[in-house]
């Protein structure tokens, strides 16, 4: 009998992990993609498009940041005893369809690109690059620009009240106009919910 | 009256044998049917095979009102009176079902996630304790009160645009697992 008692306490505890009442959700494939995102022509002239606005001459690198609202799509991360895993899997910039005139016609004109996280914007070169996009022959004219993110990285952290700010960080080549480009950001989400938290 | 006549006369069955059911089955009554239902297993009809009169497994289909799936199991019975404890461990699986006629828009899901429908399955562990009332030999009655693991796939792709923002939101095979407390309510008869 005691063998018996033993394997079916076994059974529970290990189909719980350990905690006795709780729920998980894993969403594996998370996208969301804002449209229509600005990026600014490259301008000697206007230094607060650029990355560091402090260092002289460095027109060449733009940077822009946009927030994710994770809250939104999926309310629970705010809720009392919710803890979460997220992770960036892939992030695409897309050149827009509908386009400011005299955009260029592809994405040719970005050398590299870095994808940013915990950025500070009174902090110039802060965050942690979780992917990045070098352009593999200077002769390709891409429209899509995917890139994979770096799964090591944690996420939650960065979350503000269910947002994650994200900032993209384009080497261009001198003469770029101002273009629009839709920025897909691809997640995996665990969420857990210990329910012993409500009793 | 009458409402109460069938609820009576299945107790008289179950009790009448009672006496008989305190002694330990004889081994020729090793064969049953157990017909039950709960929540989260939904309803399942088994068969039920009592190698030594504490032990039962059993095993048979499912089905609860999404779909068709398939359980089994095994029970402690630990001593045998008219009114029995039981332990128990099941597992179960139903199989992938399409419940998008969920999402279209009057049970309050969003029509966009009816993709994300049309192949849900789940799969279940659950172990119970409960009381069996009634006769090792024939008719018996049995609550039982638990816990359960569950693990639910949904397989597909939903879409979510933003009408104001245009924001598009994607989600892909979500999966959810989790515990809940378990009841079941069944009825077992002994051949």
């Amino acid at each position: 009998m005691r063998p018996t008692l033993a394997a079916l306490s076994a059974l529970a505890l290990a189909a719980c992990d350990g905690s006795l009442l709780f729920a998980e959700v894993q969403i594996p494939d998370l996208r969301i993609t804002l449209p229509s995102q600005s990026f600014p022509a490259v301008a000697a002239s206007l230094p607060t498009d650029w990355c560091d606005p402090a260092v002289s001459g460095n027109p060449q690198c733009l940077g822009i940041t946009s927030d994710y609202d994770l809250g939104a799509e999926v309310p629970a991360l705010a809720e009392q005893g919710v803890t979460y895993d997220l992770r960036l899997t892939r992030v695409a910039i897309t050149l827009s369809a509908v386009q400011q005139a005299g955009a260029p016609p592809d994405l040719s004109g970005i050398e590299s690109a870095f994808i940013l996280v915990g950025h500070d914007p009174a902090v110039p070169g802060s965050g942690t690059v979780v992917a990045s996009y070098q352009k593999p022959s200077p002769s390709a004219t891409p429209t899509v620009i995917a890139v994979t993110g770096n799964a090591n990285v944690d996420l939650g952290p960065y979350l503000d009240a269910g947002t994650l700010p994200v900032r993209v960080e384009v080497y261009v080549s001198s003469g770029t106009a101002a273009f629009d480009a839709d920025i897909t950001v691809g997640f995996s989400l665990v969420v857990n919910v210990d329910w012993g938290s409500y009793l | 009256m009458r409402r109460l006549a069938l609820p009576l006369l299945l107790a008289s069955l179950a009790l009448a044998p009672a006496a008989r059911a305190e002694e330990a089955p004889d081994g020729k009554a090793t064969w049953g049917l157990l017909v039950d239902a709960g929540f989260p297993q939904g309803g399942s009809a088994s068969a039920v095979f009592r190698p030594v009169p504490a032990i039962r497994v059993f095993a048979g289909p499912a089905w609860n009102w999404i779909g068709l799936g398939l359980q089994g199991g095994v029970a402690v019975v630990p001593w045998h009176f008219a009114v029995t404890p039981v332990l128990s461990a099941e597992v179960g699986r139903y199989f992938g079902s399409d419940v998008s006629f969920l999402a279209d828009g009057s049970q309050g899901v969003p029509p966009e996630i009816a993709p994300l429908l049309e192949d849900v399955s789940y799969t279940y562990a659950a172990v119970h304790a409960g009381l069996e009332l009634g006769s090792q030999r024939g008719l018996a009655f049995s609550l039982r009160l638990g816990l359960s693991y569950l693990s639910l796939q949904a397989r597909g792709t939903a879409t979510v645009t933003d009408a104001g923002s245009g924001t598009v939101v994607q989600f892909t095979d979500p999966r959810v697992r989790g515990t809940v407390p378990s009841v079941k309510l069944g009825v077992l008869y002994w051949f």
